[in-house]
């Protein structure tokens, strides 16, 4: 990334459609949800407002690998302490806090509501396509 | 705040412009007392220096402040070098403590097609970052990013209008005024209003219509925008001011469809048969129940590669339906596409209504619906109104990133609107080989990538998209042909929303206030 593309906004790079799930519904029905929609994470919603956030990495680790009951709700799992930034921060500042915190993702804020997420996946490297093309042609 | 956008002025001795109705508009103008005057350009009618000396006597009645931008016919006999000296710089910004106003200049001198050229769109980008965290984001240019209704033959799209829709989606612009087609018209394309105004003062209105503005309300809860024509009732529009959103499915899926165009079959390096055979390995492990093909078939026109396309998409397990592309009717194409593909299709999955239209025309990229196809169809649809309907076609319906905008359809403003006003489900096209998705008032528009062709221009890569229709929303995907991984193109509730815009298509609506929202 050059220096004039790490001072945009992350803004211009986020995914502003989140796919949720309500606390009270079970491990598996948001194991469903995620295979249903070929996503990785979750947020977890509360009223209407998001409350946390659960990966395939989360479940991994919190429910299979510890032995955790998988009809347990969601909420029981889910990370409550939600890492996020402004949605208008610099993309580049944004990969540094990812880095710092060794998160995969980032939640962006917007007055005080969860509007969007960042992920690695949203900053596509046009040179893995051209390995792509490569490996096809071949 | 209330924004008073007016256009298209005309502003000449005698020949078309129309005093009256420019004196009418600036005194009602005045009596709504605007935060702002935005003037979105074709202030004079020839550029002259006569021109733009009357233009700048009458335009110091409008009421202040005012950003007035250059039209074409102001670029006309090097006029681009006066607008500087009568009016002022033809880009530049505005910005209150919620609110920023860009104004950009989309003339090409001598031209009346619209560009906003690089350097401008990166100033245009700078721009967009420096008020990023205005709430509500108004860019103004003279030249329309969305097919306009009502104004004939699409022309004098902006050269990169795809590029500057994607940018202003991204930027989560919130509101974009337009002119030039003479027509007033309003749509929510995503959380973005594009409102073009109507001539205000120019004799050369469309379809009968009087000389009109604008009136633009915002408040925290909706942009409100009414249509005030000379000497008739108001047409007003009110979209909520949506938030972001997330979703939380709860109904259960009804559909799967996969869409797919630019498979490009042939025996050359044009086709990738590796991307092909993944994605059909891909296509039927998804088991959807229709599979819509939107064009580019064959890479061109000839027995031998429909041969081998026949045979190649016969290892797709569900039902095919095609249309064909340009390309497909190349050569003894015309004959061989209804030959192997049967022709026009139509289907049912379900409540799910799915119908082909054929906008391929002979060595031509611009495709064509045509008046006599969109009336019967909107019979057709006006005989079913229930269920989920689909419509699938070649050509793009919105403009896509990434390329020249020349793939519309030479109808588009009046195919658009139709669809748009008989409350289509979901369009399908595929052309431009770059997949794209937006709603466009209560219609799904979604454009599919090349599945296998050597030319895309995704920096993804070659794709098909999946489009899962639930209880309770649409979610469309974009799979890699090659690995099959996905990434989202859109979801969207399905709406309770109102249908139809309300801004001339027909008396009947004048004078209401349509709500045209409800997230």
């Amino acid at each position: 990334m050059n220096q004039e593309e790490s001072a945009m906004p992350v803004r211009q790079y986020a995914t502003k459609k989140l796919i949720g799930v309500e606390g009270s519904k079970s491990i598996d029905a948001a194991c469903q949800t995620m295979v249903e929609f070929g996503i990785g994470s979750l947020v977890v919603m509360e009223k209407g407002k998001v409350v946390g956030f659960v990966t395939q990495g989360d479940i991994i680790e919190r429910v299979v690998a510890a032995g955790l009951d998988h009809h347990r709700p969601v909420a029981e799992i889910m990370t409550v302490e939600l890492v996020s930034v402004d949605i208008n921060t610099a993309v580049g500042e944004v990969i540094s806090l990812m880095g710092k915190h060794q998160l995969k993702y980032m939640l962006l804020e917007e007055q005080g509501d969860i509007v969007g997420i960042f992920t690695f996946e949203d900053f596509h490297d046009p040179r893995k396509q051209y390995l792509e093309t490569d490996i096809s042609s071949e | 705040m209330k924004i008073a956008h007016i256009s298209d002025t005309h502003i000449t001795h005698g020949g078309s412009f129309v005093r009256e109705s420019f004196e009418q508009i600036v005194e009602l103008i005045k009596e709504e007392k605007c935060d702002f005057v935005v003037h979105t350009g074709d202030v004079t009618n020839t550029g002259l220096k006569e021109d733009y000396e009357l233009a700048r006597k009458l335009l110091k009645a409008v009421p202040r402040p005012m950003v007035v931008l250059m039209g074409n016919h102001d670029a006309r006999n090097v006029g681009y070098e006066l607008f500087r000296y009568y009016v002022g710089a033809p880009n530049g910004a505005m910005s209150g403590d919620d609110y920023a106003v860009i104004y950009v200049d989309s003339t090409v001198p001598d031209l009346n097609d619209g560009r906003v050229g690089r350097i401008k769109y990166d100033w245009l980008k700078e721009r967009l970052k420096e008020y990023s965290d205005k709430p509500m984001k108004i860019v103004a240019l003279h030249h329309h990013v969305l097919p306009v209704p009502s104004t004939g033959r699409e022309r004098n799209v902006l050269y990169n209008a795809g590029d500057l829709l994607d940018l202003f989606l991204k930027y989560d612009v919130r509101l974009v005024l337009c002119g030039h087609r003479h027509y007033p018209n309003v749509y929510r394309i995503e959380e973005l209003v594009v409102a073009n105004a109507g001539c205000v003062s120019c004799a050369k209105t469309r379809v009968g219509d009087a000389n009109s503005f604008n009136l633009i309300e915002i408040d925290g809860e909706a942009i409100t925008v009414q249509t005030r024509r000379v000497g008739r009732k108001e047409v007003t529009t009110t979209y909520p001011v949506a938030s972001y959103s997330v979703f939380v499915p709860a109904g259960e899926r009804r559909a799967r469809i996969v869409q797919m165009s630019g498979t490009c079959i042939s025996n050359t390096r044009e086709f990738n048969r590796q991307k092909f055979d993944n994605a059909v390995r891909k296509i039927n492990s998804l088991k959807p129940d229709v599979v819509v093909h939107c064009g580019g078939i064959v890479n061109e026109g000839l027995k031998e590669e429909y041969a081998l396309a026949s045979r190649l998409l016969e290892a797709i397990a569900a039902e095919v339906l095609f249309t064909p592309g340009s390309r497909d009717i190349d050569y003894l194409g015309y004959k061989l596409f209804p030959q192997h593909f049967g022709g026009r299709q139509e289907h049912v999955v379900s409540d799910l209504h799915f119908k082909a239209l054929y906008s391929a025309q002979y060595d031509s990229e611009v495709g064509v619906v045509g008046q006599t196809e969109l009336d019967s169809l909107t019979r057709e649809l006006d005989a079913h109104p229930s269920g989920f309907r689909c419509l699938f076609l070649h050509h793009n319906l919105l403009p896509i990133p990434h390329l020249r905008e020349k793939g519309l359809l030479e109808d588009c403003g009046d195919v658009l609107k139709r669809f748009c006003d008989l409350g289509v489900d979901l369009v399908l096209t595929g052309h431009a080989s770059h997949p794209f998705a937006a709603r466009i008032e209560d219609t799904i528009v979604v454009n599919s990538n090349s599945l296998s062709g050597r030319k895309q221009r995704s920096a993804f890569g070659n794709s098909f998209n999946v489009i899962d229709i639930y209880d309770d929303l649409v979610y469309v995907s974009e799979i890699h042909s090659l690995w099959g991984s996905r990434r989202i193109l859109g979801i969207w509730r399905h709406e309770d929303r109102v249908r139809g815009s309300g801004i001339g298509d027909g008396s009947e609506k004048e004078g209401q206030t349509v709500d045209a929202g409800g997230k």
